[in-house]
């Protein structure tokens, strides 16, 4: 591990009225695996969306690599960066889905190769041999000519890891990558993310899977009502958290295993 | 003889008054013993000439055009000639004196449209050629089809025919015809009828037809009198002349020639230019050509307005899904305005208003396309953005995730996955569509429904409509089977 890749310093997301995230302040050095828990409406998914810029903050900057995302400084004021360029930026930045979001008129491997060859502008033979190779990484390289529809709730998971690995990103972002799985086909999903975070990717990621966070995360960040309530190695966050509201969520979620809350 | 009848028998007993050889009443086979051996045939084979007598005013039978003979006799004699193995010449005489000149040796034939009666057979051969009838021509609305019809009617006639002869014995048969027009020529039967001077003209067939297309305002509804038969008249005495004339004719017949002749100069056969009265037969011969000729151009208007709609309908829900607010506001605009008015109304406005307002002038066609291509993009418009709101979020969110464009991402991803369920709402927006075409009528427009009223009208068959309602039950069934087809493609892609 070795600087920030990701450095978030007062990040705040309202929608309308309503503030979801209320300054948030984050650093993930290269190669760190962070995993974000917290109480279902806290802003987990919000914080990800935000640090790919799917969702521009109200407040805040967002560095990626010492570049900052979405906004650019012109003549001392800060402005919105164009369009194009934040495109580019966020192709940096990974994300795993809740619901995989594969598209459903592609094949495995098209569902792969196609963010390479339209925005990398890779040729297809070469987009190909990327994701031939990353369907094999996930296990999957039998089922490459299939169409989602066709491939079980874990295979489409993996499928959709491979996508976004496709894009060689920087950081990978997970959000609820296995709670809509059942338990057997998660663990399939959580092996690979498992052998992503040991080759060395940098990933944040939001889980229920608690087993996952104490095994592989280097760091735990427990979110609430939109804040960081605390953080640290998950030895330290599981066994003696410092904030009551942290005892109380885990007690909760540790309790709902299996099967976890939707 | 279909023209100058009573004049021809004057003509006749002058003649029969002036020939000895007729005047003495001999037997006509016998009247030849002078003849000598050498014989017409012989003759015109030596002179490598056939001369043909023509009265050429006639047309189409015979007339002249920029001083040369044509018509479907010419056209005949020509072909004949040349089976003999020799050429025509045409000697263009006056109706009056035509059987003397041929009697008298001027000629060899007479091919003029002659009538073959009972006097003239007394003089001369004839090889029948033709059957012509008279027939009822009036203006279009008008529905004249049997002689009781003519109870009431201005009739026109060509002066001294068997036309007139016909008309005024129908009256004295008791039919009320109300004036009987007699006029020297043709042209002006049918200008009279035009001017509303008369309603209909009787008169023989190849002229009725000749008229009714060169001037599409006269149709032919009816028929009078059993057709009568015209010939080729030649001497009696040439025998030979008129045998091989005869098996000319005979191989031309048997050819198809006469077929294609009488198709070039009257559009058709003789004796089938009446409208047939049958639902069927009127439907074949009359309706279903029309109808087809509409229904080209309410598929050209389908398929134009649809295609273009389609174009355009797309530009405006990507406009109304715009994150600029002013961009939606416009396509907001547009389609409230489209949906919100009659397509007649616009119909109206493109064609009318719009050359005053901003000096725009479209013809019919594409005024029609253009209203109907605005119209259905204001629909199609609202189908497309329904269809791409009811892709889940997730797809676009998932693209741009990958770093696509917003626009990349909806032409890759979200598109793609509306073509299916796009397809039985376009498919719906079509088929009224291709109904909405028959709007157009009223910038008069051909389509098919503005044809079938006009046979409608002009026949006073209402029920011709049925083969509107056939044509447009086409069209949608095979847009709804075209879509079916291209449904089941797709459901099969998986997608
Ligand atoms: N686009 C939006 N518009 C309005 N409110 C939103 C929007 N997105 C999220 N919110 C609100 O922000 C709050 C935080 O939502 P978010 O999805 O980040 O929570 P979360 O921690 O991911 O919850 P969960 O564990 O249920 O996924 C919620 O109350 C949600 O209703
Ligand atoms: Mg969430």
């Amino acid at each position: 591990m070795s600087g920030p890749i990701i450095r978030v310093e007062g990040l705040r997301k309202s929608f309308g009225e309503r503030e979801v995230l209320r300054g948030i302040d984050l650093e993930v050095t290269t190669g760190e695996v962070v995993v974000i828990i917290g109480p279902s409406g806290c802003g987990k998914s919000t914080l990800l969306r935000c640090l790919n810029y799917l969702e521009a903050p109200t407040q805040g900057r967002i560095w990626l690599r010492g570049e900052l995302l979405g906004r650019q400084e012109k003549a001392g004021r800060l402005v919105p960066r164009p369009e194009a360029e934040v495109d580019r930026q966020r192709s940096h930045i990974g994300m795993v889905f809740q619901r995989f979001n594969l598209f459903p008129h592609m094949t495995a491997l098209g569902n792969v190769i196609e963010a390479p060859m339209r925005v990398k502008g890779l040729p297809r033979a070469r987009a190909e041999e990327i994701g031939l190779g990353l369907l094999e990484r996930v296990g999957l390289l039998d089922r490459q000519g299939e169409y989602p529809a066709r491939l079980s709730g874990g295979q489409q998971q993996r499928v959709a890891i491979a996508r976004a690995l496709a894009m060689e990103p920087q950081v990978m972002l997970f959000d609820e990558a296995t709670s809509a799985l059942d338990p057997e086909l998660a663990d399939e999903v959580l092996q690979v993310m498992q052998d992503l975070a040991r080759e060395g990717m940098t990933m944040l990621v939001v889980t229920h899977e608690m087993g996952f966070a104490r095994e592989v995360a280097h760091r735990v960040v427990v979110l609430d009502a939109g804040a960081v309530l605390e953080q640290g190695p998950p030895s330290v966050i599981f066994t003696q958290p410092s904030q009551p509201r942290t005892r109380e969520f885990l007690r909760k979620v540790l309790h709902m295993r299996p099967g976890g809350e939707e | 003889m279909p023209r100058r009848w009573s004049l021809s028998i004057g003509c006749v007993l002058l003649l029969a008054a002036l020939l000895p050889g007729l005047a003495t009443g001999s037997e006509p086979r016998e009247a030849s013993p002078a003849t000598p051996p050498t014989g017409a045939l012989a003759r015109v084979r030596a002179s490598g000439v056939l001369r043909v007598a023509i009265d050429a005013t006639y047309p189409p039978m015979e007339f002249l055009e920029n001083g040369q003979p044509v018509g479907f006799d010419v056209d005949l004699a020509r072909e004949l000639a040349r089976r003999l193995g020799v050429r025509a010449q045409f000697i263009v005489m006056d109706w009056d004196g035509i059987l003397a000149g041929l009697t008298s040796g001027r000629y060899d034939i007479i091919l003029s449209s002659m009538n073959i009666t009972p006097a003239r057979r007394q003089q001369v051969d004839f090889i029948e050629y033709a059957r012509m009838s008279q027939v009822f021509v009036t203006t279009r609305g008008q529905l004249i089809r049997t002689e009781q019809e003519l109870a009431g009617r201005g009739v026109a006639v060509q002066t001294n025919t068997t036309s007139q002869r016909w008309v005024e014995q129908l009256r004295q048969r008791g039919v009320a015809v109300r004036e009987i027009h007699p006029f020297p020529g043709a042209t002006e039967c049918f200008a009279a009828v035009k001017s509303g001077q008369a309603e209909v003209v009787v008169i023989d067939e190849p002229v009725g037809r000749y008229f009714s297309r060169l001037d599409d305002t006269f149709v032919i509804t009816g028929q009078a009198l059993e057709p009568e038969p015209i010939g080729i008249a030649i001497n009696k005495e040439d025998k030979e002349l008129t045998a091989a004339i005869a098996r000319a004719f005979e191989q031309l017949q048997r050819e198809g020639f006469l077929k294609q002749l009488s198709e070039r100069w009257f559009g058709g056969e003789l004796g089938q230019a009446v409208l047939p009265q049958g639902f069927w037969a009127f439907s074949r011969q009359v309706v279903i050509p029309r109808v087809l000729q509409g229904l080209g151009v309410t598929l050209q208007l389908t398929l134009g307005s649809g295609g273009l709609g389609i174009a355009l309908g797309l530009l405006v829900a990507m406009a109304r899904i715009s994150r600029r607010a002013g961009v939606r506001g416009v396509a907001r605009t547009y389609i409230t305005l489209f949906r919100g008015t009659p397509l007649l109304l616009q119909l109206l406005f493109i064609f009318f208003a719009l050359p005053l307002i901003v000096g725009v002038r479209l013809g019919p066609m594409a005024a029609g396309l253009t209203a109907l291509s605005l119209n259905a993009a204001a629909y199609i418009a609202e189908i497309f953005r329904a269809a791409i709101e009811s892709i889940d979020k997730g797809q676009m969110e998932a693209a741009r995730a990958l770093g696509m464009s917003h626009e990349l991402a909806m032409r890759r991803v979200i598109l793609p996955q509306t073509f299916r369920r796009l397809i039985p709402p376009l498919v719906n927006e079509l088929a009224a569509l291709s109904k909405d075409t028959s709007l157009v009528m009223v910038i008069a427009l051909p389509e098919m429904l503005y044809e079938t009223k006009q046979l409608a009208g002009t026949y006073l068959r209402p029920e011709v409509y049925a083969w509107a309602a056939v044509g447009y039950l086409i069209i949608v069934v095979a847009l709804s089977t075209l879509a079916r087809r291209l449904e089941q493609r797709l459901e099969a892609r998986g997608t």
